[in-house]
């Protein structure tokens, strides 16, 4: 054999081990990847809670739905008819938005039954993450969200460049291509001094020179996908802005998407002003004030799945009750000034 | 993006805290005429035929633009598609064939500079005949005047045309004249100084017989626009090129291979590890008022941006010369390990050399050279290297850029006469190396604070700050740590080859060797990539 050869077969075999490598040790390279991973088991999760007669809420978000909404608070407003607490699973991966959860929903739930899927879901959303969006990772995307019959749609028709869906098919085959960004942070932050603060610095004087994004014509048909995907009743939906240290609407074409399909949109806690010890590093709720937004989600919850029951008339088809406790009593007008 | 000319700087000067704008390539972009202009019923009609079109069509916003940088995956799938063809065709075909190629891959930047690449090709290749037809000293003369004024017409029109308006303006204002706004911004052709060079070299090289002018158009128009050194050099010459487009190449065998993947790799390494993390540190450098750093700061600054072009343009060259050896082309070698020079002149016989030597074949020995006493020598090296700092952009920091190094070149013909060459004398040792290196290095990076900086007053502050606050911060530390992180093993492995005075000296050892240096390289690529890519910096030349 030529020597070159040689070179070339031994890269492909070393490669080959840091794939396995990389594929049996992904897990401890960051909590959001164990987060990622997490995820393909919640459609089983589900089908085990729904098995044992209990109620199950998905919430769709990113960290500021992780921060937002405290699960117990969540949970403690519906009751299954068996007096079981419902539970609550999350896909709420960092810095995730629409493109994420579409197709992260798209894949947990591709055809599955209504009864295996949640009885509730809570979309939890800043100003931005449900209109339309340039996928700012396609490795992960296709890594950890895109089902394999989305494949070739969303690389075709999501991503703007052959660059990106070059990138989305090698992460797709390779766990040490798609996850190649992550050692890098890992690497530097522990072990460069000073690395975490000029890191800030840097990327700072980066950003500042930028022009500011030029203001669009906004779409959501990436949200309409989800929607449609969700194969639940609208009733069983909701959408909650989260609260952020400013006020602010969600656009026009997520709200338009949301009532053409009777979904119910819940942008109080957004309109409203917090105090800026909610917000502790500037953009993430504190525990403390996650638990006044998720109660006041709860107690919209509970009045629209009272009145879900109502509608849907037949007790046998609603795996819900309305659970009446000490949260009810204390109403949901506690928001903080 | 502007609509109208800056007033207070050069249009075309674009270094790449910059680049996003200037990869933004409209061509011409056109402001309010001057009533009272010369130019205005050129204005006027390029508004009412251009403008209301764009307006109504998007036309000129929708131009197709897929720049093929050398590290992007379009170019790599480009080129997978162009050797998996041009491998299966025969000599003529293959020519054909990486003439449409090279097209496609130049129009992929912006195909309406096609024309213009395309007018150039024609007009000096019939110049070359017209050269070749007669022995008529008087009409090759002519011709050979026609190619060097069309060429450099063109170059001077698309890159200097901003900044000679600029200073007009600069001097009309002085003089209490009203500015002279023509109303269109040109917008530089990606790669133009390289290939109108190229052409160039080609007509004089058939005036003064050292070529024998291109039979066939296609193998003309190949050598000009050969895509692997079309936007960023190796300037090639005539002689050496042309014959390897005319006549059938070495198909490829195991030996190209191994060199052509050493420089592939060589060469991403440079610019994806190297350059783009240097230029990290060096951005934050040059973008920041020089008053918010200290001595420190500043410095290490400076040598992030001297690994940075270096990384930036040996890369790229690297990768050039690479893919095409696995076309049979043998392209000359543009680095030689610039950084291990011991005084300027090895300097510039190290550093991008298809330029020096073209600026020394074509401008500096035609001046006279060092044939007519020491000072027309020391004049012409000057000339030279202000000449060379402006083939670089259309600014005063890079003529200054190019005096320093003219400067440099004429101290140490003056050195050299009294004491011996810096760093190259026998009796002076290693130690004596050791130190020419480095004063050379520092000779340049000095010279390269006025080519990063955006006007010679940052460039001159800069320097001023070098000499504040000498202690250690976040930056400082963090800084240190990564350039030892990403240049040590470079600078190890560099001195191996200096060592051996061998830059393929890596192509002859084990392959169990190459293997795990590669891995490394693989690895690094992988994982090491910049957060932030920058583009080529040459390409804007």
């Amino acid at each position: 054999m030529k020597p070159e050869i040689k070179v070339v077969i031994s890269l492909a075999f070393s490669l080959l081990v840091f794939e396995v490598l990389s594929r049996s040790g992904e897990s401890y390279l960051s909590a959001d990847v164990r987060q990622m991973l997490a995820q393909d088991e919640i459609p089983q999760k589900i089908r085990e809670v729904k098995r044992d007669g209990r109620a199950s809420i998905l919430v769709i978000g990113n960290s500021l739905a992780r921060a937002g909404i405290i699960p117990d608070e969540i949970a403690r407003s519906i009751r299954s008819p068996n007096g079981g607490t419902a539970e609550v699973f999350y896909i709420t991966p960092d810095a995730s938005g629409i493109n994420e959860w579409a197709a992260a929903y798209r894949r947990g739930f591709p055809d599955a039954p209504d009864t295996e899927r949640p009885d509730l879901v809570l979309i939890v959303t800043g100003p931005g993450h449900l209109a339309d969006q340039l996928v700012t990772s396609p490795e992960r995307l296709s890594a950890y969200h895109v089902a394999e019959h989305d494949r070739w749609e969303v690389g075709m028709n999501w991503l703007p460049g052959l660059g990106e869906r070059c990138r989305f098919a090698l992460a797709g085959a390779s766990r040490l291509f798609a996850n190649r960004e992550r050692v890098r942070p890992l690497l530097f932050y522990r072990l460069v001094p000073g690395y975490e603060v000029t890191a800030q610095r840097l990327n700072q004087s980066i950003n500042s020179g930028k022009d500011l994004p030029v203001e669009r014509d906004e779409s959501a048909e990436r949200f309409g996908l989800l929607l449609d995907s969700l194969g639940i009743p609208p009733e069983r939906v909701l959408i909650a802005a989260v609260p952020l240290p400013w006020q602010y609407e969600l656009p026009e074409a997520v709200l338009a998407e949301a009532s053409a399909r009777n979904i119910f949109v819940y942008g109080e806690a957004a309109a409203s002003t917090w105090p800026s010890v909610a917000f502790p590093d500037g953009y993430h709720i504190a525990p403390e004030f996650g638990r006044v937004f998720s109660r006041q989600l709860g107690d919209l919850l509970r009045r629209r799945v009272r009145a879900s029951g109502e509608a849907l008339g037949d007790p046998r088809s609603d795996p819900f009750s309305v659970a009446v406790d000490e949260n009810e009593k204390r109403g949901g007008g506690d928001l903080p000034q | 993006m502007n609509d109208t000319f800056p007033k207070d700087a050069c249009p075309v000067k674009v270094l790449p805290r910059e680049f996003s704008e200037a990869q933004d390539w409209t061509g011409l972009q056109f402001a309010a005429a001057d009533k009272g202009s010369p130019v205005k019923i050129l204005v006027e009609y390029c508004e009412k035929h251009f403008n209301r079109r764009n307006r109504k069509r998007g036309l000129l916003e929708s131009f197709p633009k897929w720049p093929m940088w050398f590290n992007s995956f379009s170019f790599w799938l480009f080129l997978a598609v162009v050797l998996l063809v041009y491998h299966r065709l025969g000599h003529r075909l293959q020519n054909r064939f990486l003439l449409l190629a090279s097209y496609f891959f130049y129009g992929c930047w912006d195909w309406r500079f096609l024309f213009l690449i395309l007018f150039t090709t024609t007009f000096d290749f019939f110049a070359a005949r017209c050269i070749a037809a007669t022995e008529d000293p008087a009409i090759r003369r002519r011709w050979v005047t026609a190619s060097l004024t069309v060429g450099l017409g063109i170059l001077g029109l698309f890159k200097y045309f901003g900044f000679f308006l600029v200073e007009l303006n600069r001097i009309l204002g002085t003089l209490g004249l009203e500015h002279w706004e023509p109303g269109f911004r040109l917008i530089l052709p990606v790669g133009i100084s390289f290939y109108t060079f190229q052409a160039l070299s080609y007509t004089i090289d058939v005036y003064r017989r050292r070529t024998d002018p291109c039979r066939h158009f296609l193998d003309f128009a190949l050598y000009i626009s050969f895509f692997p050194q079309l936007v960023a050099g190796p300037i090639e010459r005539s002689h050496h090129l042309l014959p390897q487009v005319e006549n059938p190449r070495p198909r490829i065998c195991e030996e190209r291979f191994r060199e052509g993947l050493y420089l592939v790799m060589t060469g991403l390494f440079l610019k994806v590890v190297i350059a783009d993390n240097m230029a990290w540190l060096a951005n934050f450098v040059f973008g920041a008022k020089p008053g918010e750093l200290n001595g420190i700061e500043v410095l290490l600054g400076i040598y992030a941006f001297a690994f940075q072009i270096y990384g930036d343009f040996a890369g790229y060259s690297a990768i050039a010369i690479g893919v095409s050896k696995w076309m049979g082309f043998d392209l000359m070698e543009n680095f030689r390990r610039p950084y291990f020079a011991a005084n300027p002149r090895e300097f510039w016989q190290r550093w991008h050399i298809s330029l020096s030597t073209w600026l020394r074949d074509y401008l500096y020995i035609p001046l006279g050279g060092n044939r007519e006493g020491e000072g027309k020598t020391r004049r012409n090296l000057i000339l030279t290297m202000v000449l060379g700092g402006l083939w670089h952009g259309a600014a005063w920091t890079f003529v200054i850029w190019g005096g320093i190094h003219g400067v440099w070149l004429v101290l140490q013909r003056v050195w050299a006469g009294r004491f011996g060459d810096l760093g190259q004398s026998r009796s002076r040792g290693r130690l004596g190396r050791i130190l020419g290196i480095a004063a050379t290095f520092h000779l340049v990076c000095l010279a390269w604070v006025f080519f990063r900086a955006d006007s010679l007053e940052h460039a001159l502050a800069l320097i001023a700050s070098l000499g504040t606050g000498w202690h250690l911060t976040d930056f400082v530390l963090t800084g240190a740590s990564l350039m030892s992180f990403f240049l040590g093993p470079l600078l190890f492995f560099e001195l191996w080859q200096e060592r051996r005075s061998d830059s393929f000296a890596l192509v002859g050892t084990s392959w169990p060797f190459r293997t795990t240096l590669y891995l490394y390289v693989i690895l690094m690529l992988l994982f090491f990539a910049s957060p932030t890519p920058v583009e080529f910096i040459y390409f804007q030349f």
